[in-house]
C-alpha cells in the first residue's frame, strides 16, 4: 500500500499543479479584442463611426497579419461605460480599448491600465511630442502614461460673424483680451426694438471654469491633492464671469439663443462647430447668419487656453500580449493615415501636430462645408491645440467640481463677495481632498 | 482520548479554512454575476478600491489548492505518519500552497496560516519548531488585511458584501466572522490538547523518573545487603568448610587412633597400618583446610566428577574406619560446580554423622537419578540414631547446602539415622540451556 503511494504520490502531486499552470498561463492563439462603441464621443451624431476603427485594424494587419483583431460592434456609446465595467469586473478587458473620460480615473486608480512610458520610450517612431501636449496629458494619471489620445476635442469661441458685421465690430484677433470681449459685450448688447427688452447679448454659455483657464489657473495641482480656490486669479476670474452676467442683465442664456442668431459669442466644441457648420445638420438651424470661430480671450494673468477632450486608449495591465497591443494602439492613435482619417469619418480632431498642421486637413474639412460657410484657418486651430489644457484627472475630481460648480453658480448669479464665498469653497474643497 | 479530538479538530480546521477561501470566492462571483444583471457594473466599481482579476478563475484555483491541501493532509494523517522528513516537506508545501490561497483572496481571509501553525505545533519537535512558529505568527499578523491594505492595494471583500442589500449583508457577514472565528477557537483549543498531550508524557515520563529512581535506591540497599549477606554467607561457608573438612578428618582420626589404641598392644603391624592411613587422612585434612583457606573450594570435587570424588572419600573412610559403606553412585547429572559441591559436602557430613553420632557399622548411600528426574541421595545407617533430631550444626548445614540449590531435605530416625534429599534436575538444564 505504501509502496503504491510513494510512487503514485509525484505523479498525484503534479497533476494538479500541471492543471494550475495550464490556468495561469492560458494559452490562446494571438488574438486581440478592442473595445469601441459606436458613434460619436462628442456627443453629435456620427455615421461612420466603424469605418476608422476597421482602417486602423487594416493598418496593424498590415504588420501583424497573422494576429487576428476583434471588437464587439454595436455598443453604443451611453453603454460604452457600463459594459466595459462588466468586462473589467470579470477581468476580462479587451486588450486595447478606448477609455472614457469619466472612466479614465477609476480605472487608473483601480490599476487596469497598463503604464505605457516603457514602451513609448522604447519605440523609436513614437514620441511624446508627437502629441499636442494637453492630448498627450490627458492620459497621464499621476506621472504614469495610461493612455494615448485617438481623437481629442478643442473647445472653441463660436462667433456669429454677421451679427458683429451687422454692428460694425471687428472680428476680435486670436490674441485678445478679457477687456476686449467685454468690450464688444458691452456694444452688442442692445435693445434693438426699444421694447425696455434687450435682444442682442455678447456671450452665452460662458462657463466660469473655461474663464480660469483663460487667466492661467487651474483648480487643483496635478495630483489633486491642493485646491487653489482662493488663488486671487480664480477670484478674478469669477468677479470677471459676474461682470459678463450683469453685462447679459443676468439673463440665463442657451445655445438656443446663439442658434436664433441673437448671441455674438458662444464657447463650443470643435465637434459641435463642425456638426452644425456641415450638411446635413447646418440647414435646419443656422439660415440667417455666418459663422466663424476664434480662440478664448485670455484673461489677466493667462493666455487663450482653452480645455481641450480627448478620447483616450488604453491597454489593458493584464493583456496576454501587451506589445501587440502597443502596435494596435498605435495603429489607432499614431498612425498618420488613420489619424487624418478622424477627420473624415468623426467630428474630432487629431492629437498629433504632423496631422493637425496638414494641408490635407483643410480640404477634408471644407469638402463637408457649405460654400459660403467656407471659413476655415487651420493654423488657428492650431494654435488653440496647441495652447490647450486638458481637463484635471484625479479620484476626487468629479466630487469637488459638482460641489465647487454649484457654489460658484451661485456666487455669480447672486453677485455675491467672491473672494469671502472662494475662501469658503476653498476650506470645504481642501477638507475634501485632505481626506 | 485527547488524539480523537485531536484529530477531530484537524478535521474540522482544514474543513473551515477551505470552505472560506472558496466562500469568499463564490461570494464574489456571485455579486459580479448579480451586478451584471442589474446593470450597474459601472457604479459598482465606483465602490471599489481594487478589482479580483478573473474571478471565476480565481475560484477554480481555489478549488485546486484545497485538494493540494487535502491530499497533504491525508499524506500526513494516514501515510507519513512517522517520517519526519516527508511530514516537514508536507508542511513546507502547505506553507506555500496557503500563501498562493491567501493571494488569490488577496489576503481577505488569512487564518489558512493557523492551520499551517496547527501543523507545526502538532507535528514539528525539534528546535525548528520554535523559529516556524515565529515565522508563521509574523506573517498571520502581517497578512492580515486591515494592516497589509494599507501598504499594497487590494480588493476588499466588504465592498462585495456592501452591493448586497442590508439584511442579507448582515447574514454574510455574520456567517463569515463565525466561520473565521470558530477557525481562530479550533486553533486555540487544538493547541491545548496539544500541550495538554505533550505535557502528560511529560508527567509520565516523571513518574517513570521517579520510579526508577526509587528501583535504583532499593537495588542500592539490596546490593548492601546482599554485600552483608554475602560477607556472613561466606563466613558461614568457611565455617562449614572447616566443619566439614576438618570435621571428617578429625573424627575419622580420632575414630582411627581409637581403634589403634584398642590394637596397639594386641597386633602392632595392623596398627602401624591403620596410624599410616589416618596419618593419609591428617595430611588430606590438613590439604583440604588450605585448600579452603586459599580458594575457598571444595578439593576433590573440583578436580573430579561429583560420583569420582564422592566413591573416592568413601573408598578412603571404608580404609580409614573399617566401616562397612555400600553405595550406589550413578554418574553424569550435570550440575554446577556450586551444586556438586554441595551435594559432596551432605554425603561427607552424613558419614560423618553416622560414624560419630550414629556409631553405625553399615552406611547405604545412593545417588541416583529419579523417575521424576530430581537427584535422589540417600544415605542410610544402622546406627543409633538419636531420640530427637536436633538442628545440631551438622543438619543444619545440609539444610542450608541443599536448599540452597533449590533442593528439599528430610532425616528420618527409624532403626538408624537416614538423610533423604532430593533435588529437581529438570529447571536447570532448561535454565542451563538457555
Amino acid at each position: 500500500m505504501k509502496k503504491i503511494f510513494t510512487t503514485l504520490l509525484p505523479l498525484i502531486l503534479i497533476i494538479p499543479i500541471i492543471l494550475m499552470a495550464i490556468f495561469v498561463t492560458n494559452k490562446r492563439e494571438p488574438t486581440l479584442e478592442v473595445g469601441i462603441f459606436a458613434g460619436s464621443n462628442w456627443n453629435v451624431a456620427s455615421e461612420d463611426s466603424y469605418r476608422n476603427i476597421d482602417d486602423a485594424i487594416k493598418e496593424f494587419k498590415k504588420i501583424h497579419p497573422n494576429v487576428n483583431v476583434h471588437y464587439y460592434s454595436g455598443i453604443r456609446r451611453d453603454d460604452y461605460s457600463a459594459w466595459l465595467s462588466e468586462k473589467a469586473l470579470k477581468g476580462d478587458l479587451p486588450d486595447v480599448f478606448f477609455i472614457l473620460n469619466e472612466d479614465f480615473n477609476k480605472y487608473a486608480e483601480l490599476g487596469l491600465l497598463l503604464n505605457l512610458e516603457k514602451l513609448i520610450e522604447k519605440d523609436p517612431n513614437i514620441s511624446k511630442d508627437d502629441y499636442f501636449e494637453s492630448a498627450y496629458t490627458s492620459g497621464t494619471y499621476l506621472n504614469k502614461q495610461l493612455a494615448l489620445p485617438y481623437e481629442v476635442n478643442p473647445n472653441l469661441m463660436a462667433i456669429n460673424r454677421t451679427l458683429l458685421e451687422n454692428n460694425n465690430i471687428e472680428l476680435p484677433s486670436s490674441s485678445w483680451s478679457w477687456n476686449d470681449f467685454i468690450q464688444v459685450c458691452r456694444e452688442i448688447t442692445q435693445d434693438v426694438n426699444n421694447d425696455n427688452k434687450i435682444d442682442t447679448f455678447g456671450v452665452s454659455d460662458l462657463n466660469w471654469l473655461d474663464v480660469t483657464y483663460t487667466n492661467g489657473v487651474t483648480l487643483f495641482n496635478d495630483i489633486g491633492s491642493t485646491s487653489n480656490f482662493n488663488d486671487p486669479r480664480v477670484i478674478e476670474s469669477i468677479q470677471f464671469m459676474q461682470r459678463i452676467n450683469s453685462i447679459n442683465d443676468n439673463q440665463q442664456l442657451t445655445q438656443l439663443d446663439f442658434d436664433k442668431g441673437k448671441v455674438a459669442f458662444m464657447p463650443i466644441s470643435f465637434a459641435k462647430y463642425r456638426t452644425y457648420t456641415a450638411y446635413p445638420y447646418k440647414i435646419n438651424k443656422y439660415l440667417d447668419y455666418q459663422w466663424d470661430f476664434t480662440t478664448m480671450p485670455s484673461g489677466p494673468s493667462g493666455d487663450n487656453i482653452s480645455e481641450m477632450q480627448s478620447l483616450l486608449m488604453a491597454i489593458n495591465v493584464n493583456s496576454n500580449n501587451k506589445a501587440l497591443a502597443f502596435d494596435l494602439l498605435k495603429a489607432f492613435t499614431h498612425n498618420f493615415k488613420i489619424q487624418e482619417q478622424i477627420y473624415k469619418f468623426s467630428q474630432g480632431a487629431s492629437a498629433l501636430k504632423k496631422v493637425a498642421n496638414s494641408d490635407n486637413i483643410a480640404e477634408i474639412l471644407l469638402e463637408n462645408m457649405e460654400e459660403n460657410d467656407m471659413k476655415y484657418n487651420n493654423s488657428l486651430l492650431y494654435t488653440i491645440m496647441d495652447k490647450s489644457i486638458s481637463p484635471q484627472k484625479f479620484k476626487e475630481y468629479n466630487e469637488c467640481m459638482a460641489i465647487a460648480q454649484q457654489e460658484i453658480d451661485d456666487v455669480i448669479s447672486n453677485e455675491m463677495d467672491t473672494s469671502i464665498a472662494l475662501k469658503k469653497l476653498q476650506r470645504i474643497i481642501q477638507s475634501k481632498l485632505d481626506n | 482520548m485527547n488524539d480523537n479530538k485531536i484529530r477531530k479538530i484537524k478535521y474540522v480546521m482544514l474543513g473551515i479554512n477551505i470552505f472560506a477561501i472558496i466562500f469568499i470566492l463564490i461570494l464574489i462571483n456571485t455579486t459580479t454575476t448579480l451586478v451584471c444583471i442589474d446593470n450597474n457594473a459601472r457604479v459598482f466599481i465606483n465602490s471599489l478600491q481594487k478589482l479580483p482579476y478573473k474571478p471565476t478563475r480565481l475560484l477554480i484555483l481555489s478549488i485546486l489548492g484545497s485538494i493540494l491541501l487535502i491530499f497533504t493532509f491525508y499524506l500526513r494523517q494516514f501515510v507519513f505518519e512517522k517520517n519526519k522528513k516527508n511530514i516537514l516537506l508536507t508542511i513546507l508545501f502547505d506553507a506555500a500552497i496557503s500563501i498562493l490561497l491567501m493571494k488569490l483572496v488577496d489576503f481577505n481571509y488569512n487564518g489558512i496560516i493557523l492551520w499551517v501553525l496547527a501543523n507545526v505545533v502538532y507535528y514539528i519537535e525539534s528546535k525548528n519548531k520554535y523559529i516556524a512558529i515565529t515565522v508563521g505568527v509574523l506573517l498571520y499578523i502581517l497578512t492580515t488585511f486591515s494592516i497589509l491594505d494599507v501598504y499594497v492595494n487590494l480588493f476588499s471583500l466588504s465592498e462585495y458584501i456592501n452591493y448586497f442589500p442590508k439584511q442579507i449583508r448582515q447574514i454574510i457577514l455574520t456567517f463569515y466572522y463565525t466561520l473565521t472565528g470558530f477557525n481562530l477557537i479550533c486553533f486555540i483549543v487544538f493547541c491545548v490538547l496539544v500541550i495538554q498531550e505533550q505535557r502528560g508524557r511529560i508527567n509520565e515520563i516523571n513518574a517513570l523518573y521517579k520510579k526508577l529512581s526509587v528501583a535504583n535506591e532499593e537495588l542500592k540497599q539490596l546490593a548492601d545487603i546482599k554485600e552483608k549477606m554475602g560477607e556472613t554467607k561466606e563466613r558461614n561457608r568457611l565455617a562449614r568448610e572447616i566443619h566439614d573438612t576438618l570435621g571428617h578428618s578429625l573424627t575419622a582420626i580420632s575414630f582411627g587412633v581409637d581403634a589403634c589404641l584398642a590394637t596397639l598392644d594386641k597386633d602392632p603391624t595392623s596398627t602401624k597400618e591403620k596410624l599410616q592411613v589416618i596419618s593419609e587422612v591428617a595430611k588430606s585434612g590438613i590439604k583440604e583446610v588450605r585448600t579452603s583457606v586459599t580458594t575457598l573450594r571444595a578439593d576433590s570435587s573440583e578436580e573430579l566428577s561429583l560420583s569420582k570424588s564422592i566413591i573416592e572419600m568413601i573408598e578412603k573412610t571404608i580404609h580409614a574406619t573399617g566401616i562397612k559403606i555400600n553405595y550406589t553412585i550413578e554418574k553424569n547429572f550435570n550440575l554446577e560446580k556450586y551444586e556438586e559441591n554441595a551435594i559432596y559436602r551432605v554425603v561427607q557430613e552424613s558419614i560423618t554423622n553416622a560414624i560419630r553420632h550414629g556409631h553405625a557399622s553399615i552406611i547405604d548411600i545412593n545417588l541416583i537419578k529419579d523417575e521424576k528426574n530430581n537427584l535422589f541421595l540417600e544415605i542410610k545407617d544402622n546406627g543409633i540414631g538419636c531420640k530427637k533430631i536436633k538442628p545440631g550444626f551438622g543438619t543444619r548445614h545440609m539444610k542450608e547446602r541443599i536448599e540452597s540449590i533449590k533442593g528439599s531435605i528430610e532425616y528420618i530416625n527409624n532403626k538408624g539415622f537416614t538423610v533423604r534429599a532430593k533435588v529437581p534436575l529438570r529447571d536447570r538444564e532448561k535454565n542451563k540451556n538457555d
